[in-house]
């Protein structure tokens, strides 16, 4: 009985349990090179990464589209892929590509969602009108989806993937192609799916600012594999509280950490206001002129750099940046 | 105890039975709900047909060159046409699922809870939805055109369950070729490779009788003969001696494909 209950996961705290998942594609590419990590229920998780460093492959296999080539994988407490009947009842998804049928009318989506997830009749229609409402698109209702913004699109999306009310809810790239207005009306949503429902959300997105306001705890990925963990507060944190920079004429002293980016000197430092004049004197004493001087906070990105080794667009490969712009484009 | 337990598996069944039943009419609605808002493309694939009837059936009745028993070749190739526009609109399905998986449209379906043989099964029989629409402008036309067929309106309400038949499996066909081949050019180019043979290695412009031993094979494996034989008797013979045959060749396939299809289904999403 015992085994039993730890195997159901009643009272676990944890939504998802990914252990050393492998998956080679048929075309021979390895999109995930052994992944280890836990999301926690109620917790907005972000899979943080350039374009091609397997995100989208984790969400597929998350969401039982695909099959690991290796490893465990725990979705509520429910196993892949012996589980995946039940697995697909209580979860959300968003795919990153359009998924709404640009045919039909706003409504319709929804009532079609509705129906898939097992609600008939009355009961179908309940949640359409109360979805739809909760969202701000109830005006919209009877318009075909094709003459909807992109952020109405998404947040139709976001509509469709919680008729069910799932207790976690995937999200690919919520945001991608969308300009800043709809990108927060967005963050909006997903903030107010959590409050309303308690799910635990896990979005992949490449960028850093929705990775920073929006996430409780993020995974920076590169190329396969899962670089570190933690808040992003935490994640800053281990990079230092930020930098100094400065621009000089003349020859530079020997200084420790410092290191050269776009013409300027970047200096890391714990406490940059004050620790600045100490440096500016220093390198003059030297004869060198400082020309100007100011100071970097430290964001996610430097803690991305950090970790993943790189700036995140030098990482994303040609083929990516295509689709994004075709996905854009498709939104307009 | 024991008893009850199997009761209640057996409500179960029925219970899951009846829900995937329901998601092969949800998937059915979403297409009936697509061609509601836009109906241009059946009216403009209705002229090709007609087209089909008008000159090419029209050359071959004036000679006499194809012994169709006693009927004229328009007659006889009527339900022919009919099959064929049938089969052009259903082979597209294939082309449609490749797209719905670049949209996102068919990964939200699949992450749903419901089967991979009803999403199959609700694809062929939308392509059914499509071809009824398709058929009933075409058989307008052929009355209009003014080819004698049968008089009694049964025959030509009993036409729409044969044409959903027709759809859903040459829809079956097209969905197999997609989840072989994945890509939307290579499916496309497949799309159009398997049009033209079925139609013409079938019974739908000659009658089998006609043909070399080695295409009368070819044409009995050919889910469009049987399709035809029906429509042909219900239109214009009234000859139902081989119906029984017909509908469950017809069956077998659309059953057959859309096991294999569902199994597939998974490759193309990769």
């Amino acid at each position: 009985m015992e085994t039993r209950e730890r195997g159901s996961g009643a009272g676990s705290d944890v939504a998802v349990r990914i252990t050393n998942l492998k998956k080679r594609y048929s075309n021979g590419v390895m999109a995930v090179k052994g992944v280890s990590f836990e999301i926690k229920k109620g917790e907005i998780f972000g899979l943080l990464g350039p374009n091609g460093a397997g995100k989208t492959t984790i969400i597929k296999i998350l969401t039982t589209l695909l099959s690991p080539t290796e490893g465990d994988v725990t979705v509520l407490s429910y196993k892949r892929p012996h589980d995946d009947v039940m697995i697909r009842k209580v979860i959300g998804y968003v795919p990153q590509d359009v998924s709404s049928d640009a045919a039909l009318t706003g409504y319709e989506n929804l009532l079609i969602s509705a129906k898939l997830y097992g609600k008939t009749g009355k009961d179908a229609r309940g949640v359409c009108e109360r979805v739809l409402k909760g969202l701000g698109l109830w005006e919209a209702r009877n318009r075909i989806v094709k003459t909807y913004s992109g952020g109405m699109i998404r947040k139709l999306e976001i509509g469709q993937a919680m008729v069910h009310e799932p207790k976690l809810m995937f999200l690919d790239e919520p945001t991608i192609g969308l300009d800043p207005v709809a990108r927060k009306q967005v963050w909006e949503s997903i903030r107010k799916l959590r409050e309303l429902t308690g799910a635990t959300i896990v979005i992949t997105t490449h960028y850093m600012e929705e990775a920073d306001t929006l996430c409780d705890r993020v995974a920076i990925m590169s190329i396969g594999t899962i670089s570190t963990i933690g808040s992003p507060k935490e994640l800053k944190a281990s990079v230092g509280r930020g930098s100094i920079v400065l621009t000089v004429r003349g020859n530079l002293p020997e200084i420790p950490g410092a290191y050269f980016e776009n013409g300027t000197v970047m200096i890391p430092a714990d406490d940059p206001e004050r620790e600045i004049p100490g440096y500016i004197r220093m390198i003059e004493s030297h004869g060198c002129e400082v020309l100007s001087a100011r100071i970097k906070e430290t964001t996610l990105e430097d803690a991305f750099v950090k970790y993943a080794g790189s700036r995140i667009e030098e990482m994303d490969q040609w083929s990516a940046t295509r689709k994004i712009r075709r996905v854009a484009r498709r939104l307009e | 105890m024991v008893c009850h337990q199997k009761d209640q598996a057996r409500g179960e069944e029925a219970g899951m039975m009846i829900s995937e039943v329901r998601n092969i009419f949800t998937i059915v609605e979403m297409e009936a709900r697509r061609l509601r808002h836009d109906y241009t493309d059946i009216i403009v694939r209705s002229l090709q047909p007609i087209l089909w009837l008008l000159v090419f059936g029209n050359v071959f009745s004036r000679y006499r060159v194809i012994p169709t028993g006693g009927y004229t070749y328009m007659q006889f190739v009527a339900p022919g046409i009919l099959a064929q526009s049938v089969l052009f609109i259903a082979i597209f399905f294939g082309i449609m699922l490749v797209w719905d998986r670049d949209s996102g449209n068919l990964s939200k379906i699949l992450v749903a809870p419901v089967s991979r043989f009803s999403i199959i099964m609700g694809k062929c029989l939308s392509a059914g939805v499509r071809a009824i629409a398709q058929a009933v402008v075409v058989l307008v036309l052929i009355l209009i055109i003014g080819v004698p067929l049968t008089t009694n309106p049964i025959y030509y309400l009993l036409v729409i369950p044969v044409v959903v038949l027709i759809a859903a499996v040459s829809a079956g066909i097209s969905i197999l070729f997609a989840s072989l081949f994945r890509t939307r050019e290579r499916v496309m180019g497949i799309g159009q490779l398997l049009t033209m043979p079925l139609f013409f290695t079938s019974n739908a412009l000659y009658p089998i009788e006609m043909m070399p031993d080695w295409l009368r094979y070819i044409a009995w494996g050919n889910p469009l003969t049987y399709g035809v034989d029906i429509l042909r008797a219900l239109m214009l013979t009234g000859d139902f001696s081989h119906i029984l045959v017909d509908l469950g060749v017809l069956l077998g396939y659309l059953i057959v494909l859309t096991s294999v299809c569902s199994i597939l289904l998974k490759r193309i999403m990769e």
